[in-house]
């Protein structure tokens, strides 16, 4: 009997793990989908009204539901005036936040790169940048997504195949 | 926030412990003066000096601190607000206005596109121009412009740099807060320049009073035009008219039944008798005052004129009084 709990407890731990990794993946693109939007507000509003970028942050910490606190902290940073350009306040903003995690390395260099080009150009050339930018993310939601299926089914596969080989092992 | 925590706001970091360390209020500073690799100047109470590496001020050219590009970088991000995007057209006219209503004059190297200035580039100069209001310049000849009803059509004359901008803001405020003894009137201020009501963010950081609105950085012609069809003005005030198109508005609104106060370059009465643009106006009688500041004094108003030409206020005497 307490070797069938065991055994019923190990393959369950192990196929919530496999479970867990395919939900960061899955966490990973919603937050994807968010900063998608962030980016396509940000054009909006430099298009449309050219307002500064602390207004748009502060538009944007009212929105979202992982990176509000990343754009409300960009804000108080920025108003601070603090001796550190944007790019350094972004950057280690970037590093501070909790949802940085789910993110891929190269999501987070693709972070970085859109702190270093915004702010500090012309306004042609912020809606160019930002043009190639949401693209980009686009493309990066896109192979997420269609990665996403074979990455759960893995994780999932792995997982259970895991709680069995340790439960194997321990009997 | 206060006047000295907006100036302090713009300047880099070095820079605002040394300011703060020299000076306790802005009171007296009139500019301070960033230019890449030379020494940061303040023009205070009348007197230039350098700020001194050491905090202080200095007539010593050794002592001064030498501003950096990264200071001019880090005090560029802050009067753009980290969005240089966001000031592309202000910095075609040569300045920002920040809030507080002191404007910063740039210069750099000019992008020159199609016959015209299409942004700037390596700003390497800085021109801090700290706000000062005068509130209540405008006491001595409110009397003579305002009457019972409204006001008479009224044209502020001065050379540059003689206050008439100082004492149209002034006069704003005082129409549209009014008095115990007089009404405040609605008035619609066209603001082209930002000089008036030196909004930020859409708000007027200079007092204009509580019955006026404002038109900022809009065209004066079409200002004028704009503020009669939408805000049913009873005083529009303008500075600077000097196009044929702001001429014409000026005489569509004035026979629109509202008034006008506006200010022109200007020497004396003939000398805006005799110019092309405004000389109809004046020989039509559109404008009812006409009041002329002292070259070379700030804010000292030096006569008054009616419609006819004849003098009504004189160097601190009124015509009753010169005539008794």
């Amino acid at each position: 009997m307490i070797k069938f709990i065991g055994v019923l407890f190990t393959v369950s731990g192990s196929v919530l793990a496999g479970h867990y990794f395919a939900d960061k993946s899955l966490i990973r693109i919603h937050i994807l989908e968010e900063l998608e939007q962030a980016l396509q507000f940000i054009y909006g509003e430099v298009e449309y009204a050219a307002l500064d970028i602390t207004e748009i942050f502060s538009s944007l910490s009212l929105r979202g539901k992982y990176c509000s606190d990343f754009w409300l902290g960009m804000c108080s940073k920025l108003s601070e005036k603090d001796g550190y350009d944007l790019y350094s306040i972004w950057v280690s903003e970037l590093d501070g936040s909790s949802w940085v995690k789910y993110l891929l390395y190269e999501d987070r260099l693709f972070l970085k790169e859109v702190g270093k080009n915004t702010g500090n150009l012309d306004r042609q050339s912020q809606l160019h940048t930002l043009e190639i930018f949401k693209n980009r993310i686009s493309n990066i939601i896109e192979t997420a997504r269609s990665e996403y299926k074979d990455r759960a089914r893995v994780c999932h596969a792995v997982g259970a195949a895991a709680g069995i080989f340790i439960s194997i092992l321990l009997i | 926030m206060d006047n000295m925590k907006q100036v302090l706001q713009v300047l880099p970091v070095t820079v605002r412990k040394k300011f703060k360390e020299a000076f306790k209020s802005l009171s007296d500073v009139q500019e301070i003066r960033l230019r890449a690799g030379k020494p940061l100047i303040i023009v205070y109470g009348g007197g230039e000096y350098f700020l001194g590496i050491n905090g202080g001020l200095t007539h010593n050219i050794e002592k001064a601190y030498h501003t950096s590009v990264s200071d001019l970088r880090e005090a560029m991000d802050y009067i753009s607000s980290y969005s240089r995007y966001a000031f592309e057209e202000e910095l075609r006219q040569g300045y920002i206005t920040v809030q507080g209503g002191h404007r910063i004059g740039v210069a750099g190297k000019i992008l020159w596109e199609n016959g015209r200035v299409k942004n700037m580039s390596n700003i390497s100069f800085l021109n801090i121009r700290v706000a000062h209001q005068a509130i209540g310049c405008s006491k001595i000849i409110m009397p003579y412009i305002r009457h019972r009803d409204g006001i008479y059509n009224t044209l502020l004359i001065s050379p540059p740099r003689c206050g008439k901008t100082t004492l149209l803001r002034d006069i704003i405020r005082a129409l549209s807060d009014g008095d115990e003894h007089n009404r405040g009137f609605t008035v619609g201020v066209v603001d082209e320049r930002s000089e008036l009501g030196a909004c930020y963010k859409g708000y007027p950081q200079n007092e204009l009073g509580c019955r006026a609105d404002v038109l900022d950085g809009c065209p004066k012609a079409e200002g004028m035009m704009m503020l009669v069809r939408s805000m049913a003005p009873d005083i529009i005030a303008v500075d600077e008219i000097g196009s044929n198109k702001d001429a014409s508005a000026v005489d569509y609104v004035i026979n629109c039944g509202i008034g006008v106060i506006a200010t022109v370059h200007g020497i004396n009465i003939d000398d805006i008798r005799n110019k092309p643009v405004l000389g109809n106006l004046v020989k039509g009688y559109a404008f009812k005052r006409y009041v002329l500041l002292e070259a070379g004094k700030i804010g000292k108003i030096s006569q008054i004129f009616d419609e006819r030409g004849s003098v009504i206020y004189q160097n601190g005497i009124s015509n009753e009084v010169r005539s008794a």
